[in-house]
């Protein structure tokens, strides 16, 4: 049992078909199975043993996931980092992994060719692993305080897999786009699901990942087949003039996952692509993906987002409500995780074992046994008082037609303490309308104080609403 | 001094102060408590520009919330008041 099988199998079996292509070039099967096992002995020549972490820090590229590919023949584990952070970020995750080797492309390139290595490293088999043996760790991005590595086993990502496989069903003609960095755990169904089918994984280049006339391009010209990103990517999408129609698409299922879908823009998305399959996925990076809802037909009086949906790869997901007790249905309570995709735990942390993992989200538990996603309990702040959950306030805001984007943060503190709405979209309105526009369907207390215009809220490396950097933004002014 | 020209002060005090020179659509009926453009807080800072502007001095236990329900509400309130008819008999059950 190991992530590498199914490279080697189709290595074997379709050594021709396209494995992966990205901004370096393509790869058949027979290709990324030769260069990683080349790069698995060059890897053994620098003692690489099962275990070991080696350190990716590298950009996106086919070599980069070829390279990946070789530390899963060698028995280690990969750590992708995000070649845009700061080198003082590097250096945190550096001392916290203490990786056998960092990997950048000055080290990729002066790796030996097939004809330096060794008889012996060259003839290596891949190296066996067991389902509990980490194969990857991903670093929690930009968040402040010390970075986290959450370290993912074979038999976590495998379970996920399974899932995704069992639900797309993917053939070796699928063409998986791949939005996300590789540190990024969205990553992980784009190129393993890809894998496991033998069908080609299209690697976005970094350069395009926030254009979205680029990505519209991409994903017609690609005749991409499975999309996954972040919603904010959609949206971007969905705004610009060259967003397709449906008869110009190959595509037939789509992904979001990592935030809200806005419930409006969701419903235009299915409304323009109604022959997509579409599933909302949830999952913290420590839990991979447990939860799904497939988004079939949106009832027009639906003013939240739609459900997470119930449990998925092989997960027991509930709600633990305040009182300590499983959350009923139409009660709310704090998601819980059980299961095969649960991480081993942090990098550097005690063993987790199977403890369930608490997710720190906030859901109400749906008479069909789903869960709706209600937000994050440390995004529920207190302002004069009062509990506040700051998603309810933007889904509020949403409802406004001229608005597609806003983000609500607090600023100030004690009785200064204000909700400042930051809105973009092609019609903001006024500080009294929105006002008005709370007042209609929240309580007095969450009303917001201020707002802020903007041309477009900022995403992070994620493609997500960035927060950070809009408070950020309101202290520096 | 009339309601009108409170009405007006009070306004101008609310879009300047409150909603941050945003005046669109607000006028003499728009429900200030309901919308949120008033809380405690910020009664006490109207109130302590109505002393200032117009030399009218209301406790804070005179008030209720019917009094600020809107601008016309306000200014009549203040009318009232500086006119010595004190808090008009017009006990809020809220």
């Amino acid at each position: 049992m190991s992530l590498y099988a199914s490279v080697l199998r189709h290595a074997r079996e379709s050594a021709q078909a396209c494995a992966a292509a990205g901004p370096d070039g393509e790869l058949t099967y027979g290709e990324l199975d030769r260069l990683a096992k080349r790069w698995a002995g060059a890897l053994a020549e620098r003692e690489i043993a099962k275990g070991d972490r080696v350190a990716l820090h590298l950009p996106k590229s086919v070599r980069a996931l070829a390279m990946m590919q070789a530390v899963l023949r060698r028995g280690a584990v990969y750590v992708p980092i995000d070649p845009l952070l700061p080198q003082s970020r590097v250096d945190e995750i550096v001392r916290d992994c203490k990786p056998a080797l960092v990997i950048t492309e000055r080290v990729m390139n002066g790796m030996a060719t097939e004809a330096e290595l060794s008889e012996s490293v060259a003839a290596l088999e891949p190296l066996a692993v067991s389902a509990d043996n980490p194969a990857y760790i991903l670093y929690t991005s930009g968040s402040t305080g010390a970075p986290k590595g959450i370290c993912i086993s074979h038999g976590n990502a495998e379970a996920f897999v399974r899932w995704a496989v069992d639900t797309i069903r993917p053939e070796p003609d699928d063409r998986f786009a791949n939005h996300a960095p590789f540190h990024f755990d969205l990553s992980v169904l784009d190129i393993y699901v890809a894998l496991h089918a033998g069908a080609s994984v299209r690697l976005i280049p970094e350069a395009a990942s926030y254009e979205p006339a680029a990505l519209n391009r991409f994903l017609v010209e690609e005749k991409i087949t499975v999309w996954y990103s972040v919603p904010s990517v959609l949206q971007m999408m969905m705004s610009d003039a060259t967003f397709p129609v449906e008869s110009e698409l190959e595509l037939r299922a789509l992904f979001f996952a990592g935030e809200s879908f806005p419930i409006r823009q969701l419903r235009k998305l299915r409304e323009a692509w109604p022959g997509v399959s579409m599933w909302n996925l949830y999952g913290p990076t420590e839990t991979n993906v447990c939860t799904a809802y497939e988004v079939a037909v949106i009832a027009p009086e639906r003013e939240v987002p739609v459900p997470i949906g119930t449990a998925c790869s092989g997960d027991r997901v509930w709600a633990e409500s305040a009182s300590g007790m499983v959350a009923a249905p139409g009660e709310e309570g704090e998601l819980i995780v059980e299961g095969p995709t649960v991480m081993l735990g942090y990098w550097g942390a005690a063993p987790r074992g199977n403890a369930p993992y608490r997710t720190g989200d906030w859901a109400l538990r749906r008479e069909d046994g789903g869960f709706e996603f209600l937000g994050r309990i440390d995004h529920m702040v207190k302002v004069r008082g009062y509990r506040i959950e700051l998603g309810a306030i933007e889904a509020a805001l949403l409802h406004h037609p001229g608005i597609e984007q806003a983000a609500v943060i607090v600023e100030g503190e004690g009785l200064e303490a204000k909700l400042v709405a930051y809105v973009a979209g092609s019609d903001c309105p006024g500080l009294l309308e929105v006002k008005r526009l709370c007042a209609e369907r929240l309580p007095r207390y969450m009303i917001v104080d201020r707002v802020r215009p903007m041309s477009r809220l900022p995403l992070n490396r994620n493609g997500k609403l960035d927060r950070r950097r809009l408070a950020a933004e309101a202290v520096h002014g | 001094m009339d309601e009108l020209e409170v009405g007006a002060a009070v306004r101008e005090y609310i879009v300047t102060e409150i909603l941050e020179g945003d005046d669109e659509g607000l006028n003499g009926q728009t429900p200030l408590l309901q919308w949120g453009i008033l809380n405690s807080m910020e009664m006490t800072r109207l109130l302590g520009f109505v002393d200032q502007r117009f030399q009218v001095r209301i406790a804070p236990a005179e008030i209720s919330p019917a009094h600020f329900k809107n601008i016309d509400e306000i200014a009549a309130f203040v009318v009232s008041h500086e006119r010595g008819e004190g808090a008009d008999g017009r006990q809020s059950g809220l």
